[in-house]
């Protein structure tokens, strides 16, 4: 889940995501929930993204 | 009432709990997913002579396929072998392995317990002495009393977080990782592990080939930078390998592993961290599994001391830190210094230095001796290290 309000746009889960799932476009972030595999089972996610937010925008 | 929780039954955790056990204490060990050992987040591959070491019994079925070593491809294919005659490293299946690493805890005299995730560390008047964790027990808030809490959840690691032990990763030290488990594949060589560098290939990392019996392997990579996600990386490195390119995946794997060495201070009062938790992680080679177990072994030792010594300040538990950074702190130490050059290395520097190590006889006695990553990262950074003075 991302936290609009928290996100800085910085980039850092975009660059770090191993299965390419977000994406910045026009000043938003997206998550492509297709793409991050462990979408039907959330709590298996890898949650890469969630661990390098630097203002914990990204949660599990 | 316990003495001690074990948060996470990986690796780490199991040989802490059981090393606990052995020594009379009263642990509890607690796995938040519904079963130990999955998802696996791995590669799976280890050295036989550090489960030895550590006295790991592993039974027939956790050992898919026993290696000879490791052959490393430079980014123009110039191959640097590093083979033994006999089997030196196992490619395992690691929920079978992680589930007999718990049983074995379980049969130290350690309680069991899965689908239970910590939720908060209980200190008395909420700043002193641990006196318990509160946990969700399928979906129930119960508190668990303890003494001391020994963090062995990972990378993402909450219980160091909470203890104010755990910083965030930046970015560039966070290394991207994904692999396939492919079933239908040609392989050259059943029993040797392949690994291929190049900025093409696998940017600020690897990509590796680690055979597990029959036309079944795992085939994965990490990268740091670069251009794309980890995952078109490796489709791209599958489709460019004729061997792969037929085969089928049957398992995605993804996950992060931080390469900026251990973290400063793996304990608090009533807090100890052991494994991915600590980032006791082989910064080169990315590899976590036998330092964790090692340091779980040296975590138990000196829980079990506290326990003894009724005694979980912080003071005391530094017992812990200072013996498992004389153990492993050098070859982690090596390992940065290699990754941070190696970092710097073009492509070109690289096939060079692929180029004069193939015709050097590194000695196959040292692989036969120690962990194999280590035994490598150990040859390499000697070896570099004397081709850079020489230059």
């Amino acid at each position: 889940m991302i936290i609009e309000d928290h996100c800085l746009l910085c980039g850092a889960c975009v660059n770090v995501c191993p299965l390419g799932a977000l994406e910045l476009r026009s000043r938003r972030l997206m998550l492509h929930e297709d793409r991050c595999f462990e979408e039907p089972c959330r709590r298996w996610s890898c949650g890469l993204c969630s661990m390098v937010c630097p203002v914990e925008a990204i949660h599990r | 009432m316990y003495d001690v929780v074990v948060v996470g039954a990986g690796p780490a955790g199991s040989l802490t709990a059981r090393t606990l056990a052995e020594k009379g204490a009263k642990v509890l060990l607690a796995e938040k997913r519904p079963e130990i050992g999955v998802p696996v987040r791995c590669g799976e591959a280890t050295g036989i002579a550090g489960l030895e070491q550590l006295g790991v019994k592993v039974g027939k079925k956790a050992v898919r396929n026993k290696t000879r070593g490791a052959v490393i491809y430079s980014p123009n294919k110039t191959r640097v072998e590093f083979l033994s005659e006999k089997p030196i490293g196992y490619v395992l299946d690691r929920r079978l392995f992680d589930k007999a690493l718990a049983r074995q805890a379980a049969e130290a005299g350690a309680e069991v317990t899965v689908d239970t995730a910590a939720t908060a560390i209980l200190r008395r008047n909420g700043e002193g002495e641990v006196i318990g964790v509160e946990v969700s027990r399928g979906g129930e808030r119960e508190v668990v009393e303890c003494s001391c809490v020994v963090g062995a959840d990972g990378v993402e690691s909450r219980v160091g977080r909470w203890a104010g032990l755990t910083t965030r990763s930046p970015v560039r030290e966070m290394t991207s990782c994904v692999e396939y488990e492919m079933v239908g594949v040609d392989i050259d060589s059943p029993d040797v592990m392949e690994f291929y560098f190049g900025s093409e290939i696998a940017p600020g990392g690897y990509a590796w080939v680690f055979p597990k019996g029959g036309d079944t392997v795992n085939v994965g990579l990490g990268v740091r930078g670069g251009e794309g996600s980890a995952i078109s990386y490796l489709r791209e490195f599958v489709r460019g390998m004729e061997g792969l390119r037929k085969g089928r995946v049957t398992r995605l794997v993804s996950g992060g592993v931080p390469v900026q060495g251990p973290i400063e201070k793996s304990v608090a009062q009533g807090i100890v961290l052991v494994g991915d938790a600590a980032r006791q992680i082989d910064p080169l080679t990315g590899g976590g599994l036998y330092n964790a177990m090692h340091c779980g072994v040296i975590a138990g030792e000196a829980v079990a001391r506290a326990v003894e010594a009724k005694d979980f300040s912080e003071e005391y538990l530094r017992g812990y830190e200072k013996k498992w950074r004389e153990e492993i702190g050098i070859t982690l130490l090596k390992s940065l210094q290699l990754k941070r050059i190696l970092d710097a290395m073009s492509d070109e520097d690289i096939n060079a230095a692929a180029r004069f190590m193939g015709r050097v006889d590194l000695g196959e006695l040292r692989l036969e001796k120690g962990p194999l990553h280590q035994g490598m990262a150990l040859d390499i950074v000697g070896f570099l290290q004397g081709l850079l003075l020489k230059n």
